[in-house]
């Protein structure tokens, strides 16, 4: 059965406005043994109530985010903003990746100049960029 | 009387003060003398110290002198200065004795001698004074240096402190400085242009033809003149009156810092002193007014012989009716006619038929009114047939006996006229070049008032004063605004303190056009004398320039928009495919039907093609749009990132990579369009390898140097064929059908290239390979 296999985390939260992405993102995760629990949320804010309410129940947080950027209400960039006042308990055990369809530099450099984003990712999430996530620093 | 008493007596009747000190420095004998001398009863002093007395005596050279004497026990002499309370002073010569008491002071009132003995210097001085003052007059020829030595020689040899010489103005209102010595130079100003007020000491002089003396500002009645002399620190001075010609021209002033500094005698020398300088002036002025009167006589003479020598005036005298009958030798020179050949014919006939009519009317006038005189102006013929102007007078005296004539003297002006005409001109030339221009031309003098100006000018005044402007008329009239009025006063100003400038200027009038002023003084010799203005209505220039700008904003913003649009549709367009790219590898891995898998690599492959197009567009955007950021490129590990990233493609499994790059000089450019050109050429280079081949080779060579970079990338591809090898480079542009591509990449690589000053080259055989040659400045300043 699959739910016995090993994954490489445990929960992973996918945080787009795109149905269709939120879909593949998640099966791709699922599909490859990436994660057991994937936590996916269509709005910024949603995720980072999640977030909050949640901060002190370490079984109930993500290790890995998948942030979009363009997105209605609160933007990718926007919810950084808000994740960067979190507990450092919580951001030490906890990557973000922000994947997005931009090829806009600016967007690109903004990412980079994050200390809270791991990487900038281009779409689609696939199984080599799952790959290159580690989960050696757990 | 007892001897002892006696004794007392006797030096208590002695003209010398003695006094005897005990070596407790108390008074233990004075005699009445003394008394005298100290100003002090005898009482106050005997049994009291000297220290007790005279509180400073301890830090006076007397009381050295007196101590020693107490020491060493032998006698001395000075003389010593005795400044009293009231500050009145006197001298006295002390002889200091060793007592049995202690010391025995005898002194002896000298103040007459020193006094006298002052004198005789004094006197001494002035008499050097006097002595410097006749050599002077000898050795100098000119006024100022008479004065600069009176001055100089008052202060060396007079002794006085300060000394200046003033001449009083024509009508005795003022007085100037015109020399001094030893005034410190905040002072001079006290001495320039001073008004002579009355009861001052210069009024006194003037009016009195005498002397003024001061002997002690601090007291004497100087009518508001003593704060002055506080300043200066005069205690005392004379002003004696300088004259020329027996008028009195100016005065001779002599401060000093002591009272009572110029007595009687003194006075008598300086009289004599100005006697002397007012002599010498006489002498200056005859020799003067000698050296004028040979200089006009001389110049008259000179004149004299030009006119004699230079006269062509040509002399004629003929009948009423105009029959010549005499003429002067110099009609022959200057007309060239025979002098015989000439008489008996008619005088008009010799008149240009222009001049004639007026002529003939003139003379019959004259004619009829006999002592009366007509000047003419006509043109005569020459014998060889050229006209000559001639001017002069004719004169009816043809009632004078034994002449009988119309008497004419006139002179050829021929070449006054030429060149009368010829400044005619040229006057009639530059006013129609300075009149015939919209350029507002005009020049003003010192005072601002319009010296001349051109019609454009004139009609520009007529539109805003409503009226013509004079010249001489002050240029800024009450009509123009207050701003304007400021504005070019300021511009008038700056010119004329000698700066030559151009001044864009938004004249309010007569309308809100714009003009380039240039603003040039006008100089004679070094003095500049007013300003030459030229004006040009540049209105159309700067609303051009201001429509350009605009539209370059408007340029800008545009592109910004653009900009953001393209990002924003790239985003949208990609978003989509990148969705649609994940379904399809989830059906790609997820079926095992033959067709299906066929199906899903095509989607993806038409995927990618559209994905890269995307990409493409955008990147020709960027590099339109974004600056270029000129940093240090590491050839190295830019090349190998590319192949690196390349190489894990499919495609590029079978490829080998030959890489030599030589960094002679860091090569420096925009690193994002490096990036943008040598992926373009080596994923192309991957792209149109023969499929065929296994062992495909890409040359990858580069050069850098501190002026350029050299970069070849040579493939073994299929080569294109020679007829497209000329349009490779436009926009979508392909040449091979079977491969795909949008046919953008070359242009954008092109693009680059040329925006970074450089150049591309291409050899291509077909089926053989092609190698592209780039040659980049390197931006290394």
């Amino acid at each position: 059965m699959r739910e016995e296999q090993h994954t490489k985390f445990d929960t992973v939260m996918i945080i787009d406005d795109n149905a269709i992405d939120l879909y593949v993102t998640s099966r791709m995760i699922l599909k490859n043994n990436f994660s057991k629990k994937v936590l996916e949320f269509s709005l910024a804010q949603n995720a980072l109530q999640y977030l909050q309410d949640n901060q002190n129940n370490t079984a109930l947080l993500p290790q890995v985010l998948l942030v979009d950027i363009y997105m209605p209400m609160m933007s990718g960039f926007e919810f950084m903003e808000a994740y960067d006042k979190l507990p450092d308990t919580f951001k030490n055990n906890s990557k973000t990746y922000i994947v997005s369809s931009s090829l806009d530099e600016n967007d690109i450099s903004r990412a980079k100049n994050d200390r809270n984003i791991t990487a900038f990712h281009e779409k689609p999430v696939n199984k080599d960029f799952l790959d290159s996530i580690g989960s050696s620093s757990l | 009387m007892n001897s002892e008493e006696q004794f007392r007596h006797r030096l208590d009747s002695l003209l010398e003060g003695i006094q005897i000190i005990d070596f407790n420095w108390r008074y233990v004998y004075l005699n009445d003398i003394m008394t005298v001398q100290s100003k002090i009863p005898k009482q106050e002093l005997l049994g009291h110290t000297m220290m007790e007395k005279y509180p400073d005596i301890e830090k006076t050279e007397l009381f050295k002198v007196l101590k020693k004497c107490m020491k060493d026990r032998k006698s001395r002499r000075i003389e010593n200065e005795f400044i009293y309370p009231d500050k009145s002073v006197r001298w006295f010569d002390l002889c200091i004795q060793p007592a049995e008491e202690g010391i025995c002071i005898l002194s002896l009132d000298i103040t007459e001698h020193k006094l006298s003995e002052e004198k005789i210097r004094k006197g001494r001085d002035l008499y050097s004074f006097l002595s410097q003052i006749n050599q002077s007059i000898v050795h100098f020829s000119t006024e100022i240096n008479l004065y600069k030595n009176a001055c100089d020689a008052a202060i060396e040899f007079g002794k006085y402190k300060m000394a200046w010489i003033g001449l009083f103005d024509s009508k005795n209102k003022q007085i100037n400085l015109v020399e001094h010595c030893g005034l410190e130079e905040k002072h001079i100003h006290y001495f320039t242009d001073a008004i002579i007020s009355e009861k001052s000491p210069q009024r006194e002089v003037l009016e009195t033809g005498s002397y003024f003396v001061c002997n002690d500002t601090d007291h004497d009645e100087l009518h508001g003149l003593r704060t002055y002399a506080q300043e200066l620190n005069v205690l005392s001075f004379i002003v004696l009156p300088i004259r020329k010609s027996g008028k009195i021209i100016g005065t001779l002033n002599l401060y000093s810092d002591k009272t009572y500094f110029t007595g009687k005698e003194e006075i008598l020398l300086l009289e004599e002193i100005i006697t002397d300088i007012s002599f010498a002036l006489n002498n200056f002025e005859k020799e003067k007014k000698h050296r004028e009167t040979e200089r006009i006589v001389e110049e008259n003479e000179k004149r004299f012989r030009a006119l004699i020598e230079k006269s062509a005036d040509m002399k004629t005298l003929a009948t009423a009716d105009g029959k010549l009958f005499y003429g002067s030798p110099s009609i022959s020179k200057v007309l060239g006619y025979d002098l015989k050949n000439m008489f008996h014919t008619s005088l008009f006939e010799l008149i240009h038929p222009e001049d004639l009519n007026d002529f003939k009317q003139k003379r019959a006038e004259l004619v009829k009114n006999p002592g009366q005189s007509i000047n003419f102006l006509v043109r005569m013929k020459h014998a060889k047939g050229k006209w000559l102007w001639c001017e002069g007078t004719a004169t009816n005296m043809l009632e004078e006996a034994g002449l009988h004539a119309i008497v004419s003297n006139f002179t050829d002006v021929s070449e006054k006229k030429k060149a009368e005409q010829q400044v005619e001109f040229t006057q009639n030339n530059t006013n129609a070049l300075i009149n015939n221009t919209t350029d507002l031309m005009w020049s003003i003098d010192k005072e601002m008032r319009l010296i001349t100006s051109n019609s454009a000018f004139d009609r520009m005044v007529m539109e805003v004063y409503g009226r013509a402007m004079q010249k001489g008329e002050y240029i800024l009239q009450p009509e123009l605004s207050a701003a304007t009025a400021k504005q070019y006063t300021r511009f008038y100003n700056k010119a004329l303190s000698g700066k030559a400038f151009r001044q864009t200027v938004r004249l309010t009038q007569p309308n809100g056009n714009w003009s380039d002023i240039s603003f040039s003084p006008i100089s004679k010799g070094a003095e500049v004398v007013g300003v030459a203005c030229h004006s040009r209505d540049i209105t159309e220039r700067i609303q051009t320039e201001f429509a350009l700008e605009n539209q370059n904003k408007e340029l800008i913003k545009t592109n910004f928009e653009l900009d953001r649009f393209v990002y924003s549709v790239s985003h949208d367009l990609r978003s989509p495919l990148t969705s649609i790219m994940g379904l399809v590898s989830f059906i790609e891995e997820e079926t095992l039907e033959p067709e299906t898998l066929e199906h899903t690599k095509m989607i993806k492959s038409g995927i990618q093609r559209l994905d890269g197009f995307i990409k493409n567009i955008l990147s020709y955007s960027r590099n339109n749009r974004t600056k270029t950021e000129i940093s240090k490129i590491p050839l190295q590990e830019t090349v190998n990132g590319i192949v690196e990233s390349l190489r894990h493609s499919k495609n590029a499994k079978e490829v080998t990579f030959s890489i030599d790059l030589d960094e002679q000089d860091d090569f420096f450019s925009d690193r994002q369009s490096i990036y943008t050109i040598f992926e373009n050429l080596i994923s192309n280079a991957i792209k149109f390898r023969k499929k065929e081949n296994k062992n495909s080779l890409i040359k990858i060579n580069g050069k850098s140097n501190k002026n350029f970079l050299d970069f070849t990338i040579e493939d073994s591809g299929i080569g294109i064929p020679a007829e497209h090898l000329g349009r490779i480079f436009e926009m979508f542009f392909r040449a091979e059908a079977k491969i795909d591509g949008s046919g953008i990449g070359l242009y954008i690589v092109k693009e680059i290239v040329t925006k970074l000053h450089g150049t591309i080259e291409v050899k291509s055989t077909l089926g053989k390979g092609t190698k592209f040659h780039i040659r980049l400045k390197n931006q290394n300043t």
